[in-house]
């Protein structure tokens, strides 16, 4: 998972995909849900030297994985879902949490949205989050959960 | 004076003025003496130097030699700054080509010497610090995690907070250094690697969710976060020195350059007022660094995030024991959920019992590595159900940081002085460890049942004859309570070097490991052992020994009061063929913070061919942490 973690390393909101499957190279909206636990050895890395490995060493170097730029007001949403799937199910399906909190952050939803934003989240766990999804059939179902709802749609842009 | 006098007496004067303002640059240039700034220590930590070797030669720690500007600049930092000099008073470049681009730290604390310089656009550089948004720093410690050596002692990094304190942490960028590791060698060779420093050591920067996914989620680790209180001008500094270090590599050693080391270095260079690497030699266990920025009053707020095992411990004590098991045949099975035993609960009590079931899943996958399609499954049923209960409250109340923080534990290392009698002969032993913490230590700030201790010296004297007793390399203990949802097996790996109190009382070598169960009855904890034993040296037969059987034991650590008790059988399985037993008692009471009263009792019997040899010692004395 530490390879995938790094290699998913793109943070500056300059080189996001908008698009649902993401350019090839990316690695966008391909996250899943409970990924099975890491060999081993990639276990033992994190633990042991709190290594690193991999060239993404400074994650937010913008461009290096050849993503395009994405416009629009959702941008770096794909990439806060890829790399906190785990968290996001659980927080959605409990209706609150600190990772759910930081995906509002990203998204921009601001403090008299908040209890709705949590709410739409919560409705539509099944839709964001069955075995099948991938972080990038969430993030479709997100921006649905969103549109249907009167006070979130504004922040689709 | 004339009026035509005063004018040209005010001419010449103003001329003298003029020259002054426009020789000026050149005038502060000559009168900055090059070869003293270049040893300015402020110059030393932007360039990472450090004395090495024997003599004690200064040289930089950073590896890569685009970290230099000179060819020497390794060396010579003399030489480094002339060459920073000369392209730092360069105008006229084009975007991001400048050398200030590359080394801003450097140009911003030089500028100060050299206030005629112009700055050169450099718009990478302003769109990192624009993204990393930083106005205050905070040293994250992620708390040991016994299972695995080279994390023993912890780890440090730090993030990079904003100014609007509402705004989620997750999303705050975090700087890290750590040893840059082939992720195909196995954990053997890591922990040879990092301690003989056989990777290099990156700096990196990443956002803060992805070390919390790591530490909390991952390997259920305890996080303390201390805020320190370097100013927004320090900040900005320790963000340009970042930017520095990039795709560049330092040194990584285990004991005395790692992770907590450097980020002292990357401190220490943010700021003129900060020289925290000067207390560093011989090694940094990452709590002493966290002691030391304490002591120089650089620490503001403390908080402490606990783990998802931490949480859900805590969790479990909010359920009673219906609820519990409830929360078990759920996790095993949901088919459950559908029955009425779950239906009949009010809706808050259905979400608190699916909270923690799915919480012991997880586990499961995590710590026990049964990831399966079937428990992933199993996770997400649960959470749907849980989606359904249209309740959002925070359902189970916070974890409670401990008393005591990590860091206000007992001191690192210890020296000990104990006198008794061994085999009604008295003895008097001095004892030295240098790190870390054993079973009978003062607990308060260390982990529950986790021993770790390196180089632990015994020398002894006995009745008049002085020798090494007992010399201990490493010597770990894990002793983990199994309950309902947790199953942790206890184990301990000892190696070094000891002699018996029975006849036979050569020094042999020995390597000792074990492993089994524990359980918790009240403050109390049992644990037994399945445990081999191979002894080298002249104390036995054919010059060595392997032997394998049980040790059992019982801890108590409290606040005031430590007890452990053991006791070994071990029979012999090769070489030598005597039955090895003990039995012992360890017990300690707390005087300080870092003083400790122990007394200690043990009978050691020896067998063979129906003969027993046995001999009992007794000691007490003093324990001082330093």
């Amino acid at each position: 998972m530490k390879k995938v973690i790094a290699g998913a390393m793109l943070v500056a909101t300059s080189s996001m995909a908008f698009a649902s499957n993401g350019p090839a190279g990316c690695g966008l909206g391909t996250a899943v849900i409970f990924k099975d636990a890491n060999e081993w050895h990639e276990h033992v890395l994190a633990a042991t030297t709190n290594g690193t490995s991999g060239n993404q060493t400074f994650g937010m170097t913008s461009g290096t994985l050849g993503c395009e730029a994405a416009n629009g007001p959702l941008a770096g949403v794909q990439t806060f879902m890829d790399n906190n799937m785990d968290q996001l199910a659980i927080d959605t399906a409990n209706g609150q949490g600190e990772t759910l909190d930081a995906l509002a952050e990203v998204i921009g939803v601001e403090a008299q949205d908040a209890a709705a934003f949590r709410t739409a989240m919560q409705s539509n766990f099944d839709s964001m989050f069955s075995a099948e999804a991938t972080s990038a059939t969430a993030y479709e179902a997100l921006q649905q959960a969103m549109s249907a709802d009167v006070e979130l749609k504004k922040y689709l842009g | 004076m004339n009026v035509l006098t005063f004018c040209v007496r005010t001419f010449f004067i103003f001329l003298l003025f003029l020259r002054s303002v426009f020789s000026s640059a050149d005038d502060k240039q000559t009168s900055v003496d090059v070869n003293d700034l270049g040893w300015h220590k402020q110059w030393l930590h932007l360039l990472h130097y450090r004395p090495h070797g024997i003599f004690l030669n200064r040289k930089s720690e950073n590896d890569t030699p685009a970290f230099f500007l000179a060819e020497d600049g390794k060396e010579n930092p003399v030489a480094e700054l002339k060459a920073a000099i000369e392209l730092f008073s360069q105008t006229g470049l084009a975007d991001n080509v400048s050398a200030q681009c590359q080394f801003p730290a450097r140009y911003y604390w030089l500028k100060s010497f050299f206030p005629h310089w112009q700055d050169q656009p450099c718009s990478e550089l302003s769109e990192f610090e624009r993204e990393l948004d930083a106005y205050k720093l905070t040293l994250i410690f992620p708390a040991s995690y016994l299972n695995s050596p080279s994390s023993m002692y912890g780890h440090t990094l730090v993030r990079l907070d904003r100014s609007d304190d509402s705004k989620s942490k997750l999303l705050s960028y975090s700087v890290n250094f750590a040893a840059n590791a082939d992720p195909t060698d196995n954990e053997l060779v890591f922990s040879y690697k990092g301690l003989a420093g056989g990777y290099p050591g990156v700096v990196s920067v990443l956002p803060y969710y992805v070390k919390v996914n790591e530490y909390s989620h991952l390997e259920y680790r305890d996080v303390w976060e201390y805020e320190l209180n370097l100013n927004k001008a320090e900040v900005d500094q320790f963000v340009r020195h970042i930017w520095e270090t990039k795709d560049t590599e330092f040194d990584y050693f285990f004991f005395d350059e790692n992770c907590s080391y450097r980020l002292l270095g990357l401190l220490d260079a943010a700021s003129e007022r900060i020289d925290v690497t000067d207390d560093f030699n011989l090694m940094a266990v990452p709590v002493d660094t966290i002691r030391k920025l304490d002591e120089r009053d650089l620490i503001t707020k403390v908080e402490y995030r606990p783990s998802a095992a931490t949480q859900m411990q805590h969790k479990l004590t909010q359920l009673d024991s219906d609820q519990l098991q409830l929360a078990r045949r759920i996790a095993d099975d949901p088919e459950v959920l559908k029955g009425v035993e779950f239906q009949r609960l009010a809706d808050a009590e259905k979400a608190r019992v699916l909270e923690v079931a799915v919480s012991y899943v997880r586990y499961l996958v995590v710590k026990k590595k049964q990831g399966s399609p079937e428990l992933r499954k199993r996770s997400l049923t649960l959470l749907s159900a849980r989606s359904k209960i249209p309740l959002q409250d925070k359902l189970f109340e916070d974890v409670q940081a401990p008393e005591i923080r990590d860091d206000k534990g007992h001191q690192t290392h210890k020296v000990a002085l104990m006198a008794g009698e061994q085999d009604e002969e008295s003895y008097v032993e001095l004892r030295g460890r240098v790190a870390y913490h054993d079973l009978t230590d003062l607990p308060a700030g260390y982990v529950q049942g986790a021993q770790i201790q390196m180089g632990d010296l015994h020398v002894r004297n006995l009745d008049g004859d002085t020798r090494l007793q007992k010399f201990s390399v490493i010597d770990v203990f894990s002793v983990s309570p199994r309950n309902e949802f947790q199953q942790p097996i206890s184990w301990r790996v000892q190696t070094g070097w000891d002699r018996l109190i029975t006849i036979n009382d050569d020094l042999f070598a020995h390597l000792d490991v074990g492993f089994g169960y524990s359980y918790a009855l009240g403050r109390i904890q049992l644990y037994g052992l399945a445990e081999t034993r191979l002894k080298a040296g002249e104390a036995f037969e054919d010059d060595y020994q392997w032997s394998a059987g049980t040790h059992l034991g019982g801890l108590y650590q409290g606040k005031a009061l430590q007890l452990h008790m053991q006791g070994n059988w071990l029979p012999s399985l090769a070489g030598d063929d005597s039955l090895y037993r003990d039995i012992s008692l360890e017990v300690g009471a707390r005087l300080t913070d870092n003083l400790q009263l122990r007394v200690e009792a043990e009978r050691q019997l020896l067998s063979r061919d129906g003969a027993v040899a046995g001999a009992t010692s007794v000691g007490a004395g003093v324990h001082w942490y330093f």
